[in-house]
């Protein structure tokens, strides 16, 4: 079972490319859990016809009881089981705290113990604000990281503050970065840009994902690029990344 | 009212659990809470705290810590206790407050261990789980760290250590704590019973004896879980070295015979005899031709509390042929479920206190008499440490072996008594003990 963690600045496209990675793999006949780590609980909406399914901690809010099995999540695109933690309403309690709360369930569930899938993928809010955002990467957790980033000053330099709060937990066994994954903005001289970033931090750019209105105009249709049309140039390079994934 | 606890206890938290499982065994056990709250360890839990010096180190948790999530500090305090008093493992879990800042005592342990070159386990605590998990666990990853397999003897299937010829059958007790037996005498009971009956008894989980005798104890032919907080360890005996397990102790002359016999048959890999198919059923599980020869038109018997124990007492009650029906209440929730088929489990006072009105006999810790306060005399009490604390430890009676069931009925005056007269006494604060 491979289990990675998508990081990145707010707004860069995280969940975009998770889905589209989750929609490749499927494509591929892997079972995939796809797991929101963010409040706002939109990670899986592309997979999910556009619709909201219930978080776990708003299943906890009107049930004052934990969900079963049954309820923790639901089977969306390609059979990829969708999971969001969800969390508190912005300024209130303690969203970090939903997610190890979720986790905790997760595990007193035996969800993947059920599901047995072939991946894993924890698409995680942008700032890691609290112990609770690097939940997915302690041990056990994901084993690595993949930050999305375009060539903008602000999505490299919140790369950067993951990347070192990463390289930090080393010493407690946690996940390490495996690398880039670019999402193009088209700024100018882009790819260099990052790739100097990545070469002066030793990554790899395992991903070079150009800007398309394709992905757009799937999303607006409640899908994926990936499942709204696999043959665009936009799909194929989920779909590189997707195999990249598993020969590693 | 549903869901409040009015009149009952609660049992001893995963914490809690672990500072027993591992006291004797020469480790520094941390716990990572505020300095102050965990008074009801000492004075409660641990009865071996005034006799038998342990080294029991509280965090002292404050506020900037649990802004800032220093492990750092927790992680120097523990380096410098430990240069100073030189323990054979460390072990950290901590209470609900580290829990919900989301402290990770693995990634702890782990920068720990790198500190002070001393081995160290890290447990996911909460406060919230009961001294079964966090006991259980403890067992576990004790042995996962330190047993020390025995020789290779060339296929999986033998990997277990060779049994001298005409040598004694060898056996570990596995689950014993005093959160569950107290230090009145059961589990030396219980150890004399195998020594008794020509058996050699490798190691006991972990009262009496030393690390040293834990890590090698995986020459042992059979497994004895007498509590739920061995059955873990059992279970990863068992799939790692092939030690076959037997569940449950034995309560009155006849069930001691049985009990001797499970051992035996499991210990010899007798397949074909009965007594190994008896050691192979549901752990105390009542044997189906003395089910079905209860007599119709008896009582019924509501036993409450720990699975093994429960179950236990229940073979010992099926035995007598006194009771038309036995029921099963487990209030630990999160017990092994291989140990509570057939339980009702729920640690509901409301449901609890149902199920007491519906059964002619209980017999449950003295606690559980508050519930029907009138009804006084369907009880039948035995104190249980993990639920009821140090209130009873007194009247405590030997509740295994031939004698246990005399034993039990001789402390009920005593126990009736004393459930009176208990009060609640100030607790006293945990310090740093060398």
């Amino acid at each position: 079972m491979k289990k990675i963690a998508i990081y990145g600045k707010g707004g860069i496209g995280k969940s975009t490319t998770t889905s589209n990675l989750s929609a490749a793999l499927a494509d591929m006949g892997k079972k995939v859990i796809q797991i929101g780590c963010d409040p706002k609980a939109d990670s899986t909406l592309n997979l999910l016809n556009g619709q909201k399914l219930q978080p776990v901690m708003d299943y906890y809010r009107e049930h004052d009881e934990a969900p079963g099995f049954e309820e923790v999540g639901v089977t969306g695109y390609g059979g990829v089981y969708c999971i969001e933690t969800g969390g508190p309403t912005p300024g209130l309690g303690c969203a970090g705290r939903g997610i190890i709360a979720t986790f905790d369930l997760l595990e007193e569930l035996e969800v993947f113990e059920k599901i047995r899938p072939d991946v894993v993928l924890y698409d995680v809010l942008g700032d890691v604000v609290c112990g609770g955002f690097a939940a997915p990467i302690r041990e056990g957790y994901a084993e690595k990281v993949l930050i999305v980033t375009s060539g903008e000053k602000m999505a490299l330099y919140a790369a950067d503050n993951i990347n070192r709060a990463v390289l930090n937990f080393a010493d407690r066994g946690y996940a390490s970065v495996g690398g880039l994954i670019l999402n193009r903005r088209n700024v100018e001289g882009e790819y260099e840009r990052v790739e100097a970033f990545a070469k002066e931090r030793n990554l790899p750019i395992v991903a070079d994902i150009p800007r398309s209105g394709d992905i757009i105009r799937f999303e607006d249709q409640g899908m994926t690029v990936v499942a709204g049309d696999p043959d665009l140039p936009v799909s194929r390079k989920y779909r590189e990344l997707a195999e990249k994934l598993m020969e590693e | 009212m549903k869901q409040a606890q009015r009149v009952l206890s609660t049992y001893s938290v995963d914490i809690f659990g672990i500072c027993s499982a591992l006291y004797e065994l020469g480790g520094l056990v941390v716990i990572h809470d505020a300095s102050g709250c965990n008074s009801t360890y000492t004075t409660h839990n641990e009865p071996r705290w005034y006799d038998i010096p342990s080294m029991v180190y509280l965090s002292g948790l404050n506020e900037i810590d649990t802004i800032y999530g220093s492990d750092s500090r927790l992680i120097r305090d523990i380096k410098e206790v430990s240069d100073e008093t030189r323990p054979k493992f460390i072990s950290i879990g901590g209470s609900p407050m580290p829990n919900v800042i989301g402290t990770d005592f693995k990634a702890v342990a782990r920068m720990t261990e790198k500190a002070t070159g001393v081995p160290t386990l890290g447990f996911r605590t909460d406060g919230i789980h009961s001294y079964v998990h966090g006991a259980g666990e403890a067992f576990l990853a004790f042995a996962k760290r330190f047993m020390v397999p025995p020789e290779e003897k060339g296929t999986k299937s033998s990997r277990i250590s060779e049994r001298p010829v005409d040598g004694p059958l060898r056996v570990n007790l596995l689950g014993a704590t005093p959160l569950d037996f107290s230090v009145t005498g059961t589990v030396t009971e219980l150890k004399t019973l195998i020594r008794e009956n020509e058996m050699e008894l490798v190691s006991t989980w972990a009262m009496g004896d030393t690390a040293e005798t834990l890590a090698s104890s995986c020459r042992a032919d059979v497994n004895v879980v007498i509590s739920s907080t061995g059955y873990p360890l059992a279970r990863w005996m068992e799939k790692t070295y092939g030690i076959p397990c037997v569940t449950g102790f034995p309560v009155g002359e006849e069930a001691t015979g049985q009990w001797i016999g499970r051992i035996r048959a499991a210990g010899l890999r007798l397949p074909e005899d009965a007594a190994a198919e008896a050691a192979k059923r549901v752990p105390g599980e009542i044997p189906a031709d003395i089910a079905k020869n209860l007599p119709s038109d008896g009582k019924t018997l509501l036993i409450i509390g720990e699975p093994v124990a429960v179950r236990s007492f229940g073979e010992a009650a099926a035995l007598s042929g006194k009771f038309g029906e036995i029921r099963f209440l487990c209030p630990i929730t999160d017990a092994p479920r291989e140990l509570t088929r057939g339980m009702m489990i729920t640690d509901d006072e409301h449901a609890i206190r149902k199920a007491c009105e519906k059964a002619d006999r209980i017999l449950a810790d003295p606690i559980y008499g508050r519930l029907l306060p009138d009804e006084r005399d369907k009880f039948v009490f035995l104190p249980h440490d993990a639920f009821s604390g140090r209130y009873y430890r007194d009247q405590h009676p030997v509740f295994a072996g031939p004698d246990a069931v005399k034993n039990i009925l001789d402390a009920q005056k005593d126990l009736v008594v004393s459930e009176r007269e208990n009060k609640i006494e100030p607790a006293s604060p945990v310090v740093f003990r060398a």
